[in-house]
């Protein structure tokens, strides 16, 4: 699918605006501030339904405006999309799609898969644990509509469990919501760990020839009581049920004495290595950088593999934060037959036949 | 600047505190209700405090009753070795509509949830097991809501009652009868596939 069209009314600092692709790239050309990085993020909702930015969503219309609207129209080999995003200014929102209102999200954000390249992924690496988790999680809900919903029912007896253990619940109420724990938690768990493997094995390969031959190796490390097991092994269901059990059982005084849940997969990890070193520790930036171009390689290759379409590529502002030979490798796999979205402050970063087949859109300030 | 005379603007105050009313649906029925005629505004005003007067919670199951005992304990024709326990007095009525069910209620009265303060103290949990060891029940069906809490709330109660010799149940969750294959929601359909049985 390609967008061929997209229109938005009183977005951010957009009063209106209208975009119309024609070839696989179109640049966003304008000096900071301007609202390059609004019409990615318009982008990324009205095909994700969800913004890197997490705003809230009254944030989102522009001021002295009572709602914004993102449109979209988009084509594929023999099919075509509309969709239409309304927001109100109270926060409440509209989906609409070829005409009819569209009660839940996820029937109107199927259509167009995308992944994303802020600034901010590239401290995927050194960040904190969370910001991995997510950035995997955030494509798991991509690719599957259980995932999603398995992640947040996860991520909800997750917090009332914690409730439960600062309230000081005794064990025959804790219990029924450790057993949820177990049941949903071995259950993403599960998801988790065959998503992680898919990044790796396409991650991989891209890393090798990116570094020119060095050995990118990538595990899942977490607190389900599961050791150190390699990601390409298969745990079977059962397995993960009773370590999460032993685990919960061996930890229980301590959950007790510091209120929150230690065991689950809320606390997994996602750990690079490098030649068999930590890269949290000792990769060079350089080195991180390229684990991250890797990474969005990777999504890319996972969601045609999965969901059987292209993604678009939304790229905010990476080129500047690459050198030259990252920025050679970000380009090749635009040229991939991705339709890419990219902002840029200066087009002396790209290729200069790439620039030739683009659209690119001069961006002032705020108009 | 006041939009609207005092009498509307506190009828509009008091609708807009309802579920599901937002501004434009409570200026919608102010609207209605100042266009009929007046005994239909006082056969509504009436309906509401009347509500509220005759109706209080059954002395057996906690659903709203008119009198002591709701309709369905005051059935002697029910059977009452069976009982089905639910969060809230709409469950009862979604129950009673399959025309599946003759046994008994018990309603909880929520489910239990830590982030608001909602402990098995806070439900008729207690009267629950009370009545289970003065009535004789053979089967309980734990009827609460498919979510977390509701999950939860049946859990712990399974563990309450099972000790007691008496067995539980837990309704099945999935496909609606009627609903196309194709149109299910991915989640419900997931949720069909685990819980399938042989044939």
């Amino acid at each position: 699918m390609r967008i061929t069209h997209l229109e938005l009314t009183d977005f951010r600092s957009y009063a209106s605006l209208s975009v119309e692709p024609e070839g696989a790239l179109t640049v966003f050309v304008g000096p900071n501030a301007a609202g390059k990085t609004n019409i990615i993020e318009s982008l990324e909702m009205i095909t994700t339904g969800r913004s890197f930015r997490n705003p809230r969503w009254s944030e989102v219309v522009r001021w002295g405006a009572s709602e914004a609207k993102i449109s979209m129209k988009a084509e594929g080999a023999n099919s075509a999309a509309g969709v239409e995003l309304l927001i109100h200014g109270s926060g409440s929102r509209m989906w609409r799609s070829s005409g009819s209102v569209k009660r839940r999200t996820l029937d109107a954000t199927r259509f167009v898969p995308a992944v994303i390249f802020t600034p901010d992924d590239l401290t995927i690496v050194k960040g904190p644990a969370e910001r991995r988790r997510s950035t995997l999680d955030l494509l798991g809900d991509q690719l599957s509509v259980t995932y999603g919903a398995l992640r947040r029912e996860y991520a909800r007896v997750v917090r009332q469990r914690n409730a439960a253990l600062k309230d000081g619940a005794d064990r025959q109420l804790l219990d029924p919501w450790t057993e949820q724990l177990v049941v949903l938690g071995s259950k993403l768990y599960a998801h988790r760990r065959r998503l992680a493997r898919r990044i790796m094995q396409a991650a991989v390969g891209v890393y090798g020839s990116l570094s020119g031959g060095e050995k990118l190796e990538m595990n899942m490390w977490g607190r389900c009581g599961i050791g150190e097991r390699s990601l390409g092994t298969d745990i079977p269901a059962g397995e993960i049920v009773e370590s999460m059990r032993a685990e919960l059982e061996r930890r229980h005084s301590e959950e007790i004495a510091r209120g929150i849940s230690l065991v689950g997969p809320h606390r997994d990890d996602i750990v690079f290595t490098i030649e068999g070193h930590d890269a949290r520790t000792f990769a060079s930036q350089g080195q991180q950088r390229t684990i991250a171009l890797a990474w969005k390689w990777a999504e890319v290759a996972v969601v045609r593999e999965v969901v059987g379409k292209a993604p678009i590529l939304l790229l905010d502002d990476v080129m500047s934060e690459l050198d030259s030979t990252r920025r050679a490798a970000l380009t090749e796999l635009m040229q991939q037959d991705i339709q890419t979205f990219i902002t840029t402050t200066n087009t002396g970063y790209f290729d200069p036949a790439l620039l030739r087949s683009a659209l690119i859109i001069p961006v002032g300030s705020g108009e | 600047m006041a939009f609207y005379a005092p009498p509307i603007a506190r009828l509009l105050e008091e609708l807009e505190r309802l579920p599901g009313i937002g501004p434009k649906s409570a200026q919608r029925l102010a609207y209605h209700i100042l266009r009929g005629d007046t005994e239909a505004a006082a056969r509504l005003a009436d309906a509401i405090v009347e509500v509220k007067r005759a109706i209080r919670f059954c002395e057996r199951c906690f659903n709203f009753a008119e009198s002591e005992l709701c309709e369905m304990c005051a059935d002697p024709t029910r059977d009452a070795t069976t009982m089905c326990v639910v969060e809230e007095p709409r469950d009862v009525v979604a129950v009673e509509r399959t025309g599946e069910f003759r046994g008994t209620y018990h309603v909880l009265q929520g489910a239990i949830s830590p982030i608001d303060g909602i402990g098995p103290e806070q439900l008729r949990v207690r009267e629950l097991i009370d009545r289970l060891g003065r009535e004789s029940v053979s089967e309980v069906i734990l009827a609460t809501d498919p979510d977390i809490e509701g999950e939860t709330t049946a859990l712990y109660i399974a563990r309450l009652v099972k000790p007691l010799g008496i067995r539980v149940t837990r309704i099945a969750s999935g496909l609606p009868v009627g609903g196309d294959l194709e149109y299910a929601d991915e989640v419900t359909l997931g949720r069909a596939l685990e819980a399938r049985r042989e044939m």
